[in-house]
């Protein structure tokens, strides 16, 4: 399945979103995580099936403002 | 001050950009005294973990956090980012920035206000980086805004405020409203005296 992770296409195994972090070797605490925009908690990562061509955006706190 | 029926003792935000170091950085918002800090949300690289230590630093220095919209450029961006800072940071504080000139990171007003009108429906408590204009500082208002954040001059041009006239005008027309005077300052050594009247309109 390919899929637009932050801006990159990629092809990927993975249909949920757990298993596309795992995948892409994302790790750690303090990430989140929207697919077309729409917010996937982090309860709902195992759940939050993942579709061919879904724009998938993994962020992270970091320096700004 | 108050910020949307928080009172807060410092004056001063302070934001973790540009710090030559993570170590300066800690100790720079240590030593500020401010109770605020404001931190971007980016795109993670795969494998980096680069937010993980950031975020420790700050989390630990028990701030409050400001997240804010940087580095966006559509309301629709901005929103989502926004909802996905409320996700990550538990807060419905958000510094809603849309910016619409990509040399001077001007902020496209337009868009702004219809983010903040969106924001505001939806729970948020948004602080927007703005201009100094009157008109478009009623419109957030009118969005819901208790808080603006009017600009001293574009981003990083270290002009100092380059419209008195505009904010004092602003402090006139909505006293109840906290202006956080925001971006173009300058480095306080060389503009003591707009720093000084910087601080005084906040209320």
């Amino acid at each position: 399945m390919v899929l637009t992770v932050n801006g990159e296409r990629q092809e990927v195994a993975a249909t949920t979103v757990k298993a596309l972090l795992g995948e892409l070797d994302y790790e750690g605490d303090f990430l989140v995580v929207a697919v077309n925009h729409d917010v996937v908690r982090r309860a709902q990562w195992e759940q939050a099936k993942l579709s061919e061509g879904d724009r998938v955006e993994i962020l992270t706190p970091r320096q700004g403002g | 001050m108050q910020l949307y029926g928080q009172t807060i003792q410092s004056r001063l935000l302070i934001g973790t950009a540009l710090y030559p170091s993570p170590a300066v950085m800690e100790q720079a918002l240590q030593a500020s005294g401010a109770e605020i800090v404001t931190v971007s949300l980016r795109r993670e690289a795969a494998g980096a973990k680069a937010g993980d230590a950031f975020w420790r630093i700050v989390s630990g220095m028990g701030a409050k956090i400001l997240p804010n919209t940087a580095g966006c450029r559509t309301v629709r961006d901005a929103v989502t980012t926004a909802q996905m800072a409320r996700e990550l940071f538990g807060t419905p504080w958000i510094k809603l920035e849309v910016i619409g000139d990509d040399e001077t990171l001007q902020p496209d007003v337009v868009g702004l206000v219809e983010a903040a009108a969106i924001l505001a429906r939806d729970g948020f408590q948004v602080f927007p980086y703005c201009t100094e204009d009157l008109t478009v500082v009623g419109r957030l208002v009118d969005a819901g805004c208790e808080v603006v954040m009017p600009w001293a001059s574009p981003i990083g041009s270290a002009k100092g405020i380059i419209n008195p006239y505009g904010l004092r005008t602003l402090r006139a027309r909505f006293p109840d409203v906290t202006l956080i005077v925001d971006a173009g300052l300058g480095a306080l050594r060389t503009r003591p005296r707009r720093w000084r009247w910087a601080t005084t309109p906040c209320s």
